[in-house]
């Protein structure tokens, strides 16, 4: 008889599980695996915390990294794999047990089966819960990016709107005064005569066209942060005339300077800075319904290398409680729809990538101000306006690429010098002969015509007029020490081309 | 003798303003403008054709891109000398126009007189960057290159005039220094005289601020 009486089975299986759990309880080891899979899960879950979290502050790839880390996928396979083995250890114990009451194993067809179906099921709601977490976590991330990409465009695309109009406002003058001066001109060479003021008009209508796409491509072109010296003056200047069209009406623009316009340079990306200006007075004209002023001013900071760039209103002020969070992300005041709440993140961000300190004073019911301090730059060589009238001094370049010298060349001669290449040794040697006279300096880079130190000293003193010898050399180049004891002055490579400029342009001590 | 004019090649979509280029440069008796077009395709087969010795390209023009244009010119024109004209200053162009070896890269804007100037420059084989691009550039190992970001002025010192600036920072005399560094006084005056150029600084309490500033040494 493969099956006894009913009675008999459950009696003997009762029998089985007391004594199971009994064992179970006389052995800590089993005791503690149950723990631990509720430990690896939670660790799980705290990974996949981790991921939200992450993908909620926008860092998507540390989210993904996460849920796809080595660690992660580790962890969730022992947990599988325990639950396995727990599994596993209880129906091999509960068969033992089931053994030494003497039935046999296919008499408990229906035990093992339950215990069988007891671990698959296990193992399958871990399995769900996983997937689930995972499902989550992405989903989430994919609502966020979307989120923010919708508000990023809408934030963009309400300052094009407000942009557009009031640079087709421009532009509707500056083809009005085209098209009538132009037909003054067609008038006056119908009689045969020639109507010069005419033709300039023309011409100035197109140069203020010219400086409002100049002003809007500015502002609207982008790949990436592009360092370079920015003139703040004149940023300002030329943003006040774009910001005019986009303040509420009744809002009045002044722009004031306390700093003298050659220390108004920082080195910045200059579309970043404007657009941190922007932001900063629509968010001032915005604080202002009713009317008011908005002041745009570049002032001397405490500490001498800043200058501050400043947006005040006169407006109603932030309240305490929220001066805290006005630089988060999305956090806006405006009624919903109205405002997208990146307009001072975007500030910050941009502070923030400029090494910018920003100062917000605000008193409720009268006004904001707030700065931007920027480190200053100091002024760049090879400025538009040449020194008047000093001494001529020129510059003799032996570099071992032509182009690169022609380059170099270029770069130099902005700063008001002569310069000329030589292109091989003998060339070098003839133009050092010819320096005996008038203020020579040489741009000898390390390795022209395959020289060394010891060849370029040797030849160095067939120029008794030379001045002064700057040596272009790669970063840590063996050679520099030698150059150095000679007397040269080094200049390691990466380098800008403007600060061989500066350099030479500043003149200096004899060698 | 004569001297022959230059040939020129000019492209650029913008028909009026390659129109007025076009009657602008012919006013030059050492400048010809052998042919005018308005897509970078046409460019290169009228470019192989008329062999210019300067061709004037305008960045953003229909067809084929204007860097790809220069590489296939220069495979039948190797001499042929490169202005890019663009309304924008955008990295990727710049080392683009490295890349081909561009003679020139102005920005728009500028009156015809100006760029007379460059093409002028760069026939006697100069180049002629604008002011805005060249400041973008820097010499690297390789060449001149794209910045790839602000440099400190602190990374145009060599090592020994960094540890020079620490010493001097310091309060250090340059005899002191000499006796440290096992180096002459003379040596020494000239690692502080290049210092000084260098930083643009020119006495030692600005180099001492500068260089406590910088970390070089502990306040």
């Amino acid at each position: 008889m493969l099956f006894g009486p009913k009675e008999g089975r459950e009696q003997a299986y009762e029998e089985a599980e007391r004594g199971l759990a009994a064992e179970l309880a006389a052995q800590p080891a089993l005791a503690t695996q149950a723990p631990e899979l509720v430990a690896l899960t939670e660790r799980l879950g705290a990974t996949e915390r981790q991921a939200i979290a992450a993908a909620l502050a926008g860092r998507q790839a540390e989210a993904l990294d996460l849920l796809h880390s080595p660690e992660y996928m580790e962890q969730s396979r022992l947990l599988c794999a325990q639950a396995d083995a727990q599994s596993q250890a209880v129906y091999a114990r509960l068969n033992q047990r089931l053994r030494e009451h003497g039935w046999s194993a296919l008499a408990f067809f229906t035990v093992d089966s339950a215990i069988l179906l007891f671990a698959v099921g296990l193992w399958w709601g871990l399995g769900v819960r996983l997937k689930r977490w995972r499902g989550v976590a992405e989903q989430e991330l994919a609502r966020r990016l979307s989120t923010e990409a919708q508000l990023r465009q809408s934030q963009k695309m309400e300052a094009l709107g407000q942009m557009a109009a009031g640079v087709g406002h421009d532009f509707k003058n500056v083809l009005g005064a085209i098209q009538g001066y132009a037909d003054l001109a067609l008038r006056a060479a119908e009689r045969g005569d020639l109507d010069r003021a005419s033709l300039d008009g023309i011409r100035a209508a197109a140069e203020q066209g010219a400086a409002v796409t100049g002003a809007l491509l500015a502002f609207s072109q982008k790949a990436g942060p592009e360092w370079a010296p920015v003139d703040l003056h004149a940023l300002v200047a030329q943003t006040a005339e774009l910001l005019r069209p986009m303040l509420p009406p009744g809002v009045e623009l002044a722009f004031e300077t306390r700093v003298p316009p050659e220390q108004c340079r920082v080195l910045g990306d200059r579309t970043q800075l404007q657009q941190a200006l922007v932001n900063l007075a629509i968010n001032a004209g915005e604080a202002m319904p009713e009317g008011g002023r908005v002041r745009i001013a570049l002032e001397a900071d405490d500490d001498p290398q800043r200058i501050c760039l400043g947006v005040s209103d006169t407006g109603r002020g932030i309240a305490p409680e929220i001066r805290e969070r006005i630089f988060e992300p999305f956090f806006t005041t405006k009624a919903r729809g109205q405002g997208t709440g990146l307009g001072l993140a975007i500030v910050h961000a941009i502070a923030a990538s400029h090494g910018a300190r920003i100062d917000l004073s605000s008193t409720p019911g009268e006004g904001t101000r707030l700065r931007l301090c920027l480190a200053r730059e100091r002024p760049a060589p090879g400025a538009p306006e040449p020194p008047a009238a000093v001494e001529t001094r020129s510059a003799l370049i032996a570099a071992r690429d032509p182009y690169q010298g022609a380059l170099l060349a270029s770069a130099i001669g902005r700063g008001g010098l002569t310069t000329e290449l030589v292109a091989d040794w003998d060339g070098l040697l003839a133009a050092l002969r010819r320096s005996r006279e008038g203020r020579l300096d040489l741009v000898l880079e390390d390795g022209f015509a395959g020289r060394g130190p010891a060849e370029y000293a040797e030849a160095l003193r067939a120029g008794p007029g030379l001045d002064r010898v700057l040596v272009l050399a790669d970063r840590g180049s063996s050679a520099i020490a030698e150059y150095e004891e000679a007397g040269c002055l080094v200049l390691e490579r990466p380098l800008a081309l403007a600060e061989v400029a500066r350099l030479l342009a500043g003149g200096g001590a004899p060698r | 003798m004569t001297r022959q004019p230059a040939r020129i090649l000019i492209a650029d979509d913008h028909e009026l303003l390659r129109d007025m280029l076009v009657r602008r440069l012919n006013e030059e008796p050492d400048l010809a403008v052998v042919a005018a077009i308005g897509d970078a395709d046409a460019a290169v087969r009228e470019a192989l054709d008329a062999r210019p010795d300067l061709v004037l390209l305008d960045i953003d023009m229909p067809g084929v891109s204007v860097f790809e244009a220069v590489r296939r010119m220069r495979e039948g024109l190797p001499e042929a000398r490169v202005i890019f004209l663009s309304a924008y200053v955008q990295d990727g162009f710049i080392s683009q126009a490295l890349e081909v070896r561009a003679s020139g890269y102005l920005t728009k804007g500028h009156k015809p007189e100006h760029l007379i100037a460059c093409i002028r420059r760069v026939l006697r084989g100069g180049t002629c960057y604008s002011p805005e691009v060249e400041r973008r550039l820097e010499l690297g190992a390789g060449g001149v290159r794209l910045a790839q970001r602000p440099r400190s002025r602190l990374e145009l010192l060599t090592a020994r005039e960094r540890q020079v600036l620490g010493y001097l920072a310091q309060g250090l005399s340059k005899k002191e220094i000499a006796r440290l560094d096992g180096a002459s006084v003379k040596t020494v005056d000239h690692h502080c005289q290049h210092i000084m150029e260098k930083l643009d600084l020119h006495d030692r309490v600005e180099l001492a601020r500068y260089a406590i500033r910088e970390g070089l040494v502990a306040v």
